[in-house]
């Protein structure tokens, strides 16, 4: 069955780069650039895996993960950061994410999330 | 020595002695007649009971005699002697010879002792047990040549230190120097074999025993029975060749004076390597001093005295281990175990196999990447720079996975303004579209590599990130693909990765 992936990054250039590279894994990704689309859509539909950037204006990757494990608690959540020691990453791990992609991060640890 | 025959005799005569005398002195006695006759008759059947008694006795009276053992492989002969008891025959050399001959032994070297055992075995009336007296032959095994390397050359340590243990580094010489014309091997040569023959005759064949002999390799030469260093150089040995690689000393620093060194053998450095210079060798590189911001490439191990300052332009690649004591802003990657004494700091460190350091050791700043996983015994610092330790990955794979990633991203990004341009309907349509399938046919095959090696990335699930000290917040684990974030002070811990619950656990380092 394919695997379904959402991408929420304020840089269109990572969701791009992202949705390609996984279209060869036959992953099936949707990349939202404006957060609260991207929120909007990652509490609507199933994902296998969401993967939020952490700092987006208006709206940050550690308050959207909050507010999907809210609504999907079983969720596995990835914060996408250049700063791990960020506190508003350490914000998000305290809340149920399962793991950090530090930029730039590779897509092998996407897959391996994936448990592909 | 009496027989038994003789021993009745005299027993009965002395017997009747006795009575004849006791008879004399019935001259004093008036005696009856019929009573005498009486006595008489009475005496005699008291004589024949008392020599029946006799004769009895002397049927327990036994021989002596011997027994021989003859061993499985009919090469031994052990012989037990009985000795005579009560005037039996004694054992004596004819007894033996007989013993042996009725056995049809008729080969093997008599040891010299079985006279000896026979007067043992008479004048102590002893029982002589399983004594080896005739040996056989025993065939001699024929060697093939073979070759014996000096065994004081053999002491070259393999340098690694077990998990938990303390290193004292200034006891570690993985070097092995040895001088034009010295003796490295001695040659022995074709040891013949010789037929056996067992006690009763028979040949036993001699067994051939093909020695596994070490080639000699380069700058080794033949000198009378041995062979011997061509050139000073460094001893070095394996399971099948030894050589001695050609050294190059240099006895001062590195610098304008000898330029960059390019050299296929060992490299031993007196003085400092300086800022700016490159070296490369096919052996190992041994400085003795500092190693400024320099360009190393070996094919085998790195030992520097002091430390390592990169200044980061400092780009180290080592084939084997690396053994310093610090290491500052500098980028490593190494094969081998990576062995620091005091502290790695700012710098880029990545291993096949493990980071290890002292108990006082201390990594701060920068990013490790070990394979089998890091020993120190402080990570970070109270300043909260940013340190960065991996564990569990191949950072070979790892670094093509990221080389893929940035070849993706740039193609993405032409994608992109291709994408851009033909919606703008522009008049190179056609060309651009091709462009465009080019770029994804690309994008296809960096991914359809990056299937086929990201197998390989997480190797080592067991590998262990253990802290003897303090671990600072500011400091990010991963091992494998999980992280952990320190985000308080924690002291003799050791991170791993616990499978069934998919984290990173940290837990006290058991006493």
């Amino acid at each position: 069955m394919e695997k379904r992936v959402i991408i929420i990054d304020d840089e269109e250039l990572i969701v791009d780069a992202v949705r390609e590279i996984l279209r060869s894994f036959d992953i099936h990704v949707d990349g939202f650039s404006d957060p609260e689309e991207g929120l909007n859509a990652a509490i609507s539909n199933p994902y296998d895996l969401y993967l939020l950037d952490l700092r987006m204006p208006h709206l940050n990757g550690s308050e959207i993960c909050q507010k999907i494990l809210e609504v999907i608690p079983e969720a596995k959540v990835l914060i996408i950061t250049a700063f791990p020691m960020d506190p508003l990453a350490i914000e998000a791990m305290e809340a149920g994410a399962i793991g950090l992609l530090k930029k730039p991060f590779e897509i092998a640890k996407i897959i391996a999330f994936l448990g592909m | 020595m009496k027989s038994n025959r003789e021993y009745v005799e005299d027993n009965l005569l002395s017997e009747v002695d006795k009575i004849l005398n006791s008879i004399d002195d019935s001259d004093n006695f008036s005696v009856d007649i019929d009573d005498f006759y009486a006595d008489h008759d009475a005496k005699e059947i008291q004589l024949r009971n008392k020599m029946d008694e006799l004769v009895l006795e002397s049927v327990l009276k036994t021989n002596g005699h011997i027994e021989l053992n003859i061993s499985e492989d009919e090469m031994e002969v052990y012989a037990t002697l009985y000795p005579g008891y009560e005037g039996g025959e004694a054992v004596s050399i004819l007894m033996v010879e007989s013993a042996i001959f009725e056995k049809k032994i008729f080969s093997g070297h008599r040891l010299n002792n079985i006279e000896k055992l026979i007067r043992d075995c008479n004048y102590n009336q002893k029982r002589i047990e399983n004594i080896l007296i005739i040996k056989g032959k025993v065939p001699i095994e024929e060697k093939s040549m073979y070759i014996e390397v000096d065994e004081n050359l053999l002491q070259i340590q393999n340098f690694s230190i077990p998990e938990n243990e303390i290193a004292d580094f200034r006891k570690v010489n993985p070097f092995m120097y040895v001088k034009k014309g010295q003796q490295l091997a001695l040659i022995h040569p074709v040891e013949k074999g010789a037929e056996g023959q067992t006690v009763f005759g028979r040949f036993v064949p001699f067994k051939v025993v093909k020695i596994k002999m070490l080639k000699p390799g380069k700058n080794i030469v033949k000198y009378k029975n041995g062979l011997c260093a061509e050139c000073d150089g460094r001893f070095i040995i394996d399971d099948k060749t030894f050589y001695v690689s050609e050294i190059l000393e240099i006895k001062g620093d590195v610098d304008y004076q000898t330029g960059n060194i390019d050299f296929s053998g060992d490299i031993v450095i007196h003085g400092e390597i300086h800022d700016g210079f490159e070296i490369f060798t096919g052996g190992s590189l041994y400085c003795k001093k500092t190693l400024d911001a320099s360009v190393v490439e070996t094919k085998k191990d790195i030992i520097v005295n002091n430390g390592i300052i990169g200044k980061m332009n400092g780009k180290i690649d080592c084939g084997g281990f690396l053994q310093t004591k610090f290491i500052e802003n500098c980028t490593i990657k190494a094969n081998g175990e990576i062995f620091v004494r005091t502290s790695i700091v700012n710098s880029q460190l990545f291993t096949q196999k493990r980071v290890k350091m002292s108990v006082k050791g201390m990594i701060i700043g920068g990013k490790t990447v070990a394979r089998n996983g890091v020993f120190t015994g402080q990570l970070g610092s109270k300043m909260g720079p940013a340190t960065e330790i991996n564990g569990g990955i191949d950072f070979v794979i790892q670094h093509k996975l990221e080389w893929i990633r940035d070849k993706n991203i740039t193609l993405v990004q032409e994608l992109k303004k291709i994408n851009h341009i033909l919606e703008n309907k522009d008049s190179q349509m056609e060309a651009l579209e091709l462009r465009r399938d080019n770029i994804r046919k690309g994008i296809n095959k960096m991914n359809l590599l990056a299937k086929n090696i990201i197998v390989a990335l997480d190797r080592n699930e067991e590998a262990t990130i253990t802290v003897t000290g303090m671990v600072y917040p500011g400091v990010y684990i991963e091992i494998c693909h999980m992280s952990y974030i320190v985000n308080q002070e924690m002291s003799h811990v050791v991170f791993r990765l616990d499978k069934d619950r998919g984290c990173i656990i940290a837990e006290k380092i058991k006493q």
